[in-house]
């Protein structure tokens, strides 16, 4: 019971509170708004967003970073071919005649 | 063309109750700009599963929250940012003062109160509030819009009365 009368004072002491939020009025938005919103709008679609250029680089940079690495890999494979032709006596050239 | 039909219907929502939210007009504007962006955006991906004005709402408090918190943020940097930039850095980060249009000058410094009151109240309870005593919507729709039960609105706006009380008392009693 005595929690119902703290509650309903509470209720009471609220009310005007509440009253001045309700007193509130709504609030026209400025006409220029809509031009600045439009104008942001073409510039997102004219410029690539960072999120993309970010993207776009990281993939140029793995592209480069795989082709460097079949590169290093190659010329190291041809070099162990030409160990094991000469450790085996064997031509690792076509030319027969020098 | 739609956009901009959408924008007619919707503007004045999304300014006010970014209002509610940030109670000064640069900022409103600022949250209405981005809100916008977003639709603009996200349009296509608007499944019709709630109404079109449940989607705006929910897109105006989820920007307005996460514009005060990156203010927040800022205030919290502010003193480190001080110390490397020049007087003129200074002013992005100092708060701007209250600036509601909707409030009538009798009303102004007791709304004030009660507002430094709401922004202290954690964000669920804050847009509780506000939907339900500024922007004067049913339990349901605020059920709707916060993605709720009506019960759990309910004890929110409850929870959220009281703090309101005991904030207001303490701030009367220094």
């Amino acid at each position: 019971m005595r929690k119902k009368t703290s509650k309903q004072s509470e209720k009471t002491e609220m009310e005007p509170e509440f009253e001045l939020l309700n007193s509130i009025k709504k609030v026209e938005v400025s006409p220029f708004l809509i031009t600045r919103i439009t104008q942001k709008i073409e510039n997102q679609i004219q410029s690539i967003s960072p999120r993309l250029a970010y993207s776009l680089g990281l993939v140029f940079f793995i592209v480069i970073l795989l082709n460097v690495f079949v590169l290093v890999n190659n010329t190291q494979l041809l070099k162990q071919q030409d160990n094991l032709a000469k450790s085996m006596r064997l031509l690792p050239e076509n030319t027969l005649y020098k | 063309m739609l956009f901009e039909q959408l924008y007619h219907s919707y503007k004045n929502l999304v300014f006010n109750l970014a209002l509610q939210y940030v109670q000064n007009v640069s900022d409103a504007e600022e949250i209405t700009q981005d809100v916008f962006l977003t639709v603009y955006k996200k349009l296509n991906t608007f499944k019709q599963e709630a109404s079109f004005s449940t989607w705006i709402y929910r897109i105006t408090i989820n920007k307005s929250l996460d514009f005060l918190k990156a203010k927040k943020r800022q205030k919290r940097f502010a003193f480190f940012t001080t110390l490397f930039f020049e007087n003129g850095e200074e002013k992005k980060y100092t708060n701007q003062s209250f600036n509601h249009p909707g409030i009538e000058l009798e009303n102004k410094e007791a709304i004030k109160k009660i507002f430094s009151c709401i922004n202290q109240l954690p964000d669920n309870q804050k847009t509780a509030l506000i939907l339900s005593k500024i922007e004067q919507k049913s339990q349901i729709e605020i059920a709707e819009i916060m993605s709720l039960s009506p019960k759990a609105v309910e004890s929110l706006v409850q929870r959220a009365k009281v703090n309101l009380s005991k904030m207001l008392n303490e701030n009367e009693g220094k």
